[in-house]
């Protein structure tokens, strides 16, 4: 296999090519592919010059439009192949007859970026070769080794760069993923062992690592990784020639243009700088409004291109009080188009029938007809805004209309405010979905329930993008449904139960099955989203749907908003490909919340069926324990109480301790938050303490100790109260078998002395014992979840802490509370009981 | 006595001293496993029916298949509304494992005044005396 280079690494100017050039030699590569538009090149047949000297291969052309490449190379010097982003009836033909290479190149955000798509172009357009990049398919969701195994015929060359998820997929921020090659989530093994069996010995081309870093860096240690893993063994001994290192070309500046920096630049700059930090909305009126004081054009009109909709739309106008028709134009035939498509400063006559003409686009017109006329417009430059990160989008185009002196202004200087005004862009939507995955995560940790969690998630998403109608749909545990979790806004034809999708089915399972997002800024006419019925509403204006994608790759849930709200007008009144980049920072800050909620929640369930399973065999032998007692005190002319003592009574005590263990199982499932009672009127010793005594029996049998030691009182000084029947059983319990496992091991020393007594807001109800004691300094705690003292570990008591806690949830549950009221001889626990449980409607 | 009892519960063998406490009391207990099952049966018989006696933990059935049972941890509730709007004088005692946490308020505010014991609380003969308890409030 033969290494290139593509010359994107030095960004979207290319000053030095001799340098540039010197520096892949240098690491043994042998081809250069160039990304940078043409007029950056110099001639062609100079370029072949500096390739030849240096024994380096032209492999590739992608800068400019196609006819642009073609003109350039003549019949002089022609690359291997040419990238196209499809097949061009209009042009590819003549291009195939003049002898050039078309290499189809699948890519976001264009056309074709799918691989089934790719094929389909293939296998219709023999002449077409194939230049597969493994990174942009696995984005896309394909599966590059794939795309290797079924192109292999046809492959020109491979483009390797290596991605992660962080930034996400939109396409304002997907380039920022792109990391040194091993470092991100591309399959590699897969990808070399594709390349192995088709026995592939052509170009592979190192072309992005980390945006932004070194060119000389993203060489080297894209070479010393290729030599590491051992696939490319001949550049490992080239590398010992390697020269030195070469600094990368600054970023151009306003100073660039050839009259001094002035104090206008200045303003430009700080407007610029303001611009960044206000929200995304206000950010573009206020760069627009930056231009128009540095520059001096009459109207300033800032475009977003939409791919989905193949739409120009106007997302900021300066002045303001400019009005427009309509905010939204084709993109097929505007003169923002040509800009787009070249890549490139465009300059348009506007007082000529076909503006576009000398760009080879007779019929591309300008979508506001009504505002040359009106303003007395005359020229008009389209200066693509490229974004910093991946030269080969176009964030937006600033279209600035004037008048004759529109063409003076020159071109470096226009990049230079190009670079400012991306940067500042970029800056603002940074600062969005930073703040929106914030969001999330801070009230993550707030909520321990899934559904709690989407309530605010929906709240997080619906501020930060001030949707209408929000939908959070999540894939069910079969996995072959994508139900409805949390919604809003929306009116539903079909029952709740039916309110879901099947993978393939209809706009959202289509989504959800190719992983995709859509945004659709203007949705009133695609018939995709038009016929689509998953809601009443009859004005869909826009709809935005992002899968969200768990780390292993599959998808959890999708989030789906509809019509933006909001009296701004032109784009950001529609969603934006800024909106698609907050929703998916959203997206990727939630899914490993519900991710972890989700498992919470699945053991949770899983704990509460084994507890409910348990409680089946326990209602089993207490049925079977009453008939056995019944029969026998038949046969026998015994009471029932007379079989306490044998074999029967030994089942009833298990099955009693079997119960009050159970009890305190059920406050340890993660779904209990609450305590609710079932009040019943009871006699503290008769209700509660009796049976609670008899669950214990075998607690103090263990221990060798008799119920001799436990000493209640009748608490004939407290009326019957309306408590939980059973949960303050379970308080009794814990309280008794606490003081059981704690106490001296000498069966005579064993005490627990259990008082009541009136006072003036209700009742007081004392534990002593005369065990080992409760360290001050933890009297405090000892009620929390989980805390044990030094004299459970001490005496290898075994347990988790959780008996006084789960006293003090019952406790508190009645309106009271308990504490540490004697630390040592006796240890003095008291519960409080407020008075009002002397009536069924007490204040609880 | 002799009042027609419908038990409606998944399980076997706990439900069998219920059965057989009740049959003993009098009682003629008509046993169905799943909402499918008792709809049946009540769209026949409902007149003759004098107490429901109703686990919430059941299978979904085909009548509730579509609803969030909570793979069918919350089934009876689903099939306690159907009974309430179709057969809105009939009396229903809950009869669960399910704490009263886990029947809490939100799900059964919305079903009126539901009468519910916990199995593990409620021995055979305890059952015997709150279903008299209730068939004789009724009578009043």
């Amino acid at each position: 296999m033969k290494i290139g280079v593509q010359t994107v690494l030095w960004g979207h100017h290319l000053d030095d090519i001799p340098g540039a050039l010197d520096l892949i030699a240098s690491y043994g590569c042998e081809g250069v592919e160039f990304t940078q538009r043409i007029e950056h090149l110099g001639g062609i047949r100079e370029l072949h010059r500096m390739l030849e000297e240096r024994g380096l291969t032209f492999v590739g052309l992608s800068g400019g439009t196609l006819q642009e490449r073609m003109d350039y190379c003549g019949d002089a010097a022609r690359p291997n192949y040419l990238y196209v982003g499809d097949w061009d009836d209009l042009i590819a033909p003549d291009a195939v007859r003049r002898g050039f290479t078309l290499a189809l190149h699948p890519h976001l955000f264009k056309r074709i970026h799918r691989l089934a798509d790719a094929l389909n172009e293939l296998q219709k357009h023999p002449d077409l070769s194939f230049l597969p990049d493994v990174a942009h398919l696995t984005i896309a969701g394909d599966r590059p080794h794939d795309a290797i195994m079924l192109g292999r015929d046809r492959l020109a060359a491979v483009h390797i760069k290596d991605w992660t998820p962080e930034y996400g997929r939109s396409s304002h921020r997907y380039a920022r993923g792109f990391v040194e090659l091993g470092s991100g989530i591309i399959n590699w093994e897969q990808i070399f062992s594709a390349l192995r069996r088709i026995e592939y010995d052509g170009w592979l081309i190192l072309e992005q690592g980390t945006p932004g870093a070194d060119p000389n860096l993203v060489i080297q240690s894209g070479v010393k990784w290729l030599g590491r893993i051992g696939r490319v063994p001949e550049l490992r001994n080239r590398m010992s020639q390697s020269r030195p290192f070469v600094s990368r070309r600054p970023t151009s500046t306003l100073r660039d243009r050839q009259k001094p920096y002035s104090v206008a630049d200045n303003n430009f700059l700080a407007s610029v700088m303001l611009a960044a930090s206000e929200s995304t909305e206000r950010c573009y009126t206020a760069l627009a409004e930056a231009v128009y004081k540095l520059v001096d054009f009459r109207l300033i009109l800032m475009c977003t291109c939409s791919p989905a909709d193949n739409l120009i739309v106007v997302c900021a106008v300066f002045p303001t009080d400019v009005r427009l028709d309509s905010y939204v134009t084709s993109f097929d035939g505007s003169l923002s188009s040509v800009a787009l498509e070249r890549q490139a400063i465009t300059r348009f006559d506007l007082t000529l029938a076909e503006p576009a003409a000398k760009y080879g686009r007779p019929n591309a017109r300008l979508g506001y007809p009504d505002l040359v006329v009106n303003h007395g417009l005359t020229n008009l430059i389209s200066l693509p805004v490229l974004n910093p990160f991946n030269p080969h989008h176009a964030r937006m185009v600033v279209n600035l209309f004037g008048q004759t002196s529109a063409t003076e202004i020159e071109d470096h200087y226009l990049v230079a405010i190009g670079e400012c005004l991306a940067m500042a862009a970029d800056s603002a939507l940074d600062e969005r979905c930073s703040l929106a995955a914030a969001s999330v995560s801070v009230r993550a940790g707030q909520c321990l329930q899934l559904n709690a969690f989407l309530e605010e998630l929906k709240g997080v998403t619906l501020r930060a993008l001030r949707c209408e109608a929000l939908s959070i749909l999540l894939v069910n545990e079969a996995g072959d449904r994508l139900e409805i979790a949390s919604t809003t806004g929306v009116r539903w034809f079909v029952p709740p139960g039916e309110r879901f999708y099947r993978k393939g089915e209809g706009l959202t399972g289509t989504l959800w099955k190719n992983r995709e997002h859509l945004l659709s800024v203007d949705a009133r006419e695609p018939e995709r989203i038009a016929k689509s019925t998953e809601t009443v509403k009859t004005t869909r204006t826009s709809y935005l749907c992002t899968p969200m994608i768990n780390a292993g790759g599959y998808v959890v849930g999708m989030i789906r908003c509809e019509n933006k709200s909001g009296d701004q007008q032109g784009a950001f009144h529609m969603f934006s490909e800024d909106d698609l980049a907050v929703i998916e920072a959203i997206s990727q800050a939630a899914v490993p919340h519900i991710e972890v909620l989700q498992s919470k929640e699945r053991r949770a369930r899983g704990l509460r069926r084994i507890t409910h399973e348990l409680h089946t065999p326990i209602v089993a032998i207490q049925g079977a324990t009453r008939f056995m007692k019944r029969e026998l005190s038949r046969q026998r002319g015994f009471s029932e109480e007379a079989f306490s003592e044998d074999y029967i009574g030994d089942i009833e005590s298990w099955t009693h301790l079997m119960r009050r263990l159970l009890g305190n199982a059920n406050f340890l499932r993660p779904d209990s938050d609450g305590v609710s009672l079932r009040l019943e009127r009871v006699h503290l010793y008769g209700d509660l303490f009796v049976p609670a005594l008899r669950h214990v029996i075998l607690l103090l049998r263990d221990r060798e100790f008799t119920d001799s030691g436990i000493h209640v009182e009748r608490f004939e000084n407290i009326p019957r109260l309306w408590v939980d029947k059973n949960l303050f059983q379970q308080v009794v319990f814990n309280l008794i078998a606490n003081a059981i496992k704690f106490a001296h091991a000498n069966p005579r020393q064993f005490r627990v002395h259990v008082t009541g007594d009136a006072v003036t807001a209700g009742y007081e109800i004392r534990f002593r014992d005369w065990g080992p004691g409760i360290r001050r300094e933890i009297a405090e705690t000892i009620f929390d979840e989980g805390v044990r003292g030094e004299e459970a570990k001490e005496k290898n008591v075994v347990g988790d802490g959780l008996g006084l806690w789960v006293v003090r949830r019952v406790v508190e549950a009645h309106g009271g509370n308990i504490r540490v009221t004697g630390c040592s001889n006796p240890t003095e626990l008291t519960i409080f009981l407020p008075k009002t449980l002397e009536t069924q409607k007490g204040n609880l | 006595v002799n009042e027609r009892i419908l038990l409606i519960d998944d399980d076997r063998v706990p439900i069998h001293y219920y059965l057989r406490a009740l049959g003993e009391a009098g009682h003629a207990v008509e046993h169905k496993r799943n909402p499918d099952e008792a709809i049946e049966y009540l769209d026949m018989k409902a007149d003759e029916v004098d107490l429901i006696i109703l686990d919430v933990m059941i299978p979904s059935g085909k009548a509730f298949a579509t609803e969030k049972t909570d793979e069918g941890m919350t089934s009876g509730l689903f099939l306690l509304k159907k009974i309430r709007a179709q057969w809105p004088t009939l009396p229903v005692l809950i009869l669960t494992n399910l704490s009263p946490s886990e029947l809490g308020g939100d799900k059964l505010t919305p079903l009126g005044q539901v009468e519910s014991a916990r199995k593990i609380d409620t021995d055979p003969f305890d059952l015997v005396d709150r279903v008299r308890l209730l068939l004789d409030s009724r009578d009043k």
